[in-house]
């Protein structure tokens, strides 16, 4: 009796073609974001704009534009073959290190104490958003050729390797994406497998570093204020402990059930300084309550279990590893975000991933999730 | 790299996360779950900047609805500051020029911390409509300049009755403290004297307040964001009647100036009658009908706060020495005095409760008396230098004889002395409602004294003098009203009204009722019982009937000469108290009809003479209107009895 040739789920998944495979869980997430973050800036937007006599959808228009941008962006990620990152990383690498020097030069421009920024026409192009992706798919390259535990030797050159993005934007002064950086080196390294007493010596190394930062008064008066205005909570009543405290304020006026939307009266009165950007949390706190917020929290996490998951089922080392830095850098971008919005964090400039005003992060956490994907929907060939 | 290890170590990283999850959601929880009240609080905190409101003050009448405190409509003008447009200086200039006040005046108005930056500051009340017709014909010359009406209260009648109504006030430091004030804003206006401070809580009304929504800068988004109107203050009808006060300040007054052209007797010049008090009650109730003390001032005045010649024109600067005779005491109810023979009646009434004095005894009035217990033998005269013989309990009352009350002192005093240390005269005098706080509804009442041992004992101990007890002579002094004893005129016209009324002690009462600015009833102002004095009425009766004699052939009959007391009966008493070197004190306490008392008025004069010289003459004056007796027009003076 003829038995029939029956192919494995495995073979049968293999002969699709990739984009039949897309991760839709983490797709819906991420479009319930992205449209939740055009929602939250115009809420957090229109009101002061309106005050001043300005269109109240300005920045929500900036947005969608960034938004659309980005969705470009995220279809390239997703669509060329992600193993042709791994060859192209050291021209990444460097080319986000030359962009992060040339920021520095009169090219650059600056806001609000920091030089960040390449004005180009319609927005500002910050590259330290897009440094973080290069470092993770540099790293990522790097750690895909090592074979079992990693010596020191290879830890010291990964580290130096991040260590010189991370001090150009630590001197920019850009703390948020420093801190970012740090954490994909660190979750990169556990997850390749590193001594516990390498992580330690690496720990201290890095505190010398911050302490001689400090000693060097690199770091600004007013970060050092926000930062020890954290630790001193009874130094209170300063500019620098205002943020905090309005930002308790909204969240907490919020309740269980919010205010509803648009209708978040700390919000509409501009008491949460960078409401749009880094403090956006605190409108989604006010205007939609606890159960509102903790159902964002919910899409963030599903999304970070599908990096997970993205991590374990990819095919080859590199596709862990760059899902293990995409999912690292979004989760310390959540939690040092909602951390300092509800006053268990220090102040620090990080977004909020998918939700903050911001064309430039906002396009880079795009491709992050593109590259999620990509790894995703390439795991059987 | 195993795939094993890198599964517990993605697990690791994994458990980080989820716990950093838990604990961003745990703060949360606390956040907008168990302290969200707290934090809704603050919020609206933030947006909200509470505007007080002050509610329209109640308007004070006489027993007959006549106003005496009433609001009136001011134009007041205000300054914002956020629209001054950094001319602030030119246009307080220009306001100065323009309101003829100083600008630095109005620029210590516009910088008060009561209002808030966004808050239009007042600094300029009662402007006149051609001021305000020009600051709006040349708005662009006063940028951030307003105005618009208020209330304020005056006082129509002047000076009439200022003692009884008071003056208002910007609220004090340590006012603001008392529990009373503990819903007052700063600087609101309260009652500092008189009625005006004793019906406060009733004349103030309840405060409203107003919300203003801001945004984080200050700016203001809704000027009408909730609140709750101020609900104004109820009006007091006084137990005062506005014609009988009138007439009271008027006699007074004219008894002052009278004093003023008299001589004096003791210095060759005539008498100083520094001041004085009038109190017209009715004796059956204790209300007040007229309250008058002389020098007074314009209660007007504390308008818009004191300036220093004002202050020392009523005595209140200190900077300046006193001497314009404090103006603002009320001499009704807290000067002191000693009552000198008005005193007498209460004495003879103790001196028959205690069986020294019987209306039907006779006792012997010589020209000197000698304690039989005095060591020094101090003689003590009567004010008569006549031995008048034996005479009755009436006469001695009428002719006001000092001896006849010198020998109730010494009985007294035996009373008080083997170690018994009975202070019976002092006790029946304490019934009698001297040296205690009448209660009267008027701030600041002095209770008077009647020295005892203990007070005595206290005076010598201050002045490091040797204290011998209390001796013969104490009591003497205090039989006739002189010494160290102190009463206020309300309380002699207050015992004086038991005499009037069969012995009931009556509280003085200044409210007659409160009632809503609608006209509905809140408080009837009973009246109110203090006690009976210690005499039974068939003795006060004999007391009253005495005192008629007084004016028909005593000490106040030339005083009274021509006044139909056959018609009209009068009883009453003169008293002339001495405080050396300084001319006597005048008094004259007086009851009508004395049969059936309608009226005790009460006139006290300082350093105005002798009781029938200045004080009974008003006392008649009074009461000629009061009975409408169109007899003299102006006041005569009396003789010079005690």
């Amino acid at each position: 009796m003829d038995v029939p040739f029956r192919p494995s789920a495995r073979a049968l998944a293999r002969e699709r073609p990739p984009s039949r495979h897309i991760d839709l869980t983490l797709a819906l997430c991420t479009g319930g974001l992205v449209v939740l973050g055009i929602l939250m800036v115009y809420s957090a937007t229109h009101r002061s704009l309106a005050e001043f006599g300005q269109n109240p959808t300005y920045y929500v228009r900036k947005q969608v534009l960034a938004l659309a941008i980005g969705l470009v962006a995220l279809a390239v990620a997703t669509f060329l073959d992600y193993r042709l990152f791994k060859v192209y990383a050291p021209f990444l690498y460097l080319a986000g290190i030359v962009l992060l020097i040339a920021v520095r030069t009169p090219l650059g421009s600056s806001a609000l104490g920091a030089q960040r920024w390449f004005q180009v026409p319609g927005f500002q192009f910050s590259p330290s958003q897009f440094m973080r992706l290069a470092l993770i798919v540099m790293l990522a390259a790097i750690l895909s050729e090592a074979k079992g535990d990693l010596a020191l030797g290879q830890i010291i050159r990964l580290t130096v390797l991040a260590a010189v993005p991370i001090a150009l934007v630590f001197i920019q002064p850009d703390i948020g994406t420093a801190i970012i950086m740090a954490f994909i080196l660190v979750a990169l390294l556990v997850v390749a497998g590193s001594k516990t007493r390498y992580l330690l010596a690496l720990a201290l190394a890095a505190a010398l570093a911050i302490f001689g930062a400090f000693q060097l008064h690199i770091v600004k008066d007013y970060q050092v204020a926000r930062l020890t205005s954290f630790l001193q909570p009874s130094k209170d009543f300063q500019a620098a402990n205002y943020n905090k405290r309005q930002a308790e304020i909204a969240v907490g006026s919020g309740g269980i059930t919010g205010r509803g939307y648009l209708h978040g009266p700390q919000t509409n009165l501009d008491f949460v300084p960078q409401q749009h950007t880094d403090f956006i949390f605190t409108v989604i706190g006010e205007e939609f309550g606890f159960l509102g917020a903790v159902a964002v929290l919910m899409l963030f996490l599903l999304i970070l279990w599908r990096a997970y998951r993205i991590a374990l089922t990819s095919k080859d080392p590199f596709g862990t590893f760059v899902a293990v830095g995409v999912g690292a850098m979004l989760a310390i971008q959540i939690f040092v975000n909602v951390g300092m919005t509800v006053g268990i964090m220090p102040i620090t400039g990080i977004p909020l991933p998918f939700i903050s005003y911001g064309g430039s992060a906002l396009i880079a956490d795009l491709i992050g999730v593109g590259l999620l994907m990509n790894v995703q929907m390439r795991r059987f060939m | 790299m195993s795939e094993s290890k890198t599964r517990t170590r993605m697990k690791i990283l994994a458990s980080l996360v989820f716990f950093m999850f838990a604990a961003v959601t745990t703060r949360l929880w606390f956040l907008q779950v168990l302290a969200s009240d707290q934090f809704s609080a603050l919020a609206s905190q933030n947006q909200i900047r509470i505007v007080p409101l002050t509610p329209l003050r109640g308007e004070i009448f006489d027993r007959t609805g006549d106003l005496l405190v009433e609001n009136h409509a001011s134009t007041v003008v205000l300054v914002d500051r956020s629209e001054l447009q950094g001319q602030g200086d030119t246009v307080l200039a220009r306001l100065s020029s323009l309101l003829h006040i100083p600008v630095a005046d109005l620029a210590s108005r516009l910088n008060s911390v009561k209002y808030l930056p966004f808050q239009p500051v007042p600094v300029a009340e009662n402007v006149a409509k051609a001021d305000v017709f020009y600051i709006e014909e040349h708005h662009d010359l006063f940028p951030g300049v307003s105005y618009r009406q208020e209330a304020v209260q005056v006082y129509p009648k002047g000076t009439l009755a200022a003692h009884v109504l008071g003056y208002l006030g910007p609220i004090t430091t340590a006012q603001l403290k008392e529990k009373q004030f503990s819903h007052y804003e700063a600087d609101e206006l309260v009652g500092q004297s008189g009625v005006q401070s004793s019906y406060e809580s009733d004349l103030h009304g309840v405060d409203g307040y107003r919300g203003v929504q801001v945004n984080a800068q200050g700016k203001v988004l809704n000027n009408d964001f909730g609140g709750i109107p101020p609900s104004p203050g109820n009006n007091v009808y006084l137990s005062i009647d506005d014609k009988i006060q009138r007439m009271a300040e008027q006699s007074l007054s004219l008894g002052i100036d009278l004093a003023r052209h008299t001589p004096s007797g003791i210095s060759g010049g005539t008498l100083p009658a520094t001041g004085g008090a009038v109190v017209v009650m009715d004796p059956n109730n204790g209300q007040v009908l007229a309250l008058a003390s002389n020098p007074t001032y314009d209660p007007a005045i504390f308008d818009s706060g004191l300036t220093p010649d004002e202050a020392t024109s009523l005595d209140l600067n200190p900077k300046t020495p006193p001497s314009h005779d404090n103006p603002f005491l009320d001499r009704a109810t807290q000067g002191l005095y000693p009552a000198g023979s008005t005193f007498k009646p209460f004495v003879a009434a103790a001196a028959m409760k205690e069986g020294f004095a019987s209306p039907t005894g006779s006792y012997d009035c010589p020209a000197q008396y000698i304690a039989p217990e005095d060591v020094k033998k101090h003689p003590w005269h009567n004010w008569d230098p006549v031995d008048r013989g034996f005479i009755s309990l009436t006469d001695a009352l009428a002719i006001s004889c000092d001896t006849v009350f010198y020998q109730f002192g010494n009985d007294f005093w035996l009373k008080y002395g083997g170690g018994n240390r009975n202070e019976l005269l002092q006790q029946d005098l304490g019934q009698m409602g001297f040296g205690q706080f009448t209660h009267v509804d008027l701030p600041g009442e002095q209770p008077g004294k009647i020295p005892t041992y203990e007070t005595l004992k206290q005076i010598f101990a201050r002045e490091h003098k040797r204290f011998f007890g209390w001796e013969p002579g104490d009591s003497l002094n205090l039989s006739i009203g002189q010494g160290l004893l102190q009463v206020t005129p309300l309380q002699m016209a207050m015992a004086y009204s038991a005499i009037a009324n069969g012995g009931t002690l009556y509280a003085p009462r200044i409210g007659l009722k409160v009632v809503t600015p609608d006209g509905h009833l809140v408080t009837n102002v009973a009246p109110q019982k203090i006690r009976r004095i210690p005499l039974p009425p068939s003795r006060v009766a004999f007391l009253r009937d005495a005192l008629t004699q007084v004016t028909l052939n005593g000490t106040a009959s030339f005083a009274f000469a021509g006044f139909p007391l056959e018609r009209i009966p009068v009883a009453g008493k003169t008293g002339t108290a001495d405080i050396p070197p300084r001319a006597p004190i005048s008094w004259f306490a007086g009851m009508a009809p004395a049969n059936h008392p309608k009226y005790v008025v009460v006139a006290m004069v300082e350093q105005g003479g002798h009781g029938a010289t200045t004080a009974a003459p008003i006392v008649r004056h009074i009461m000629e209107q009061l009975f409408g007796i169109v007899g003299s027009k102006t006041l005569q003076a009396g003789n010079v009895v005690d």
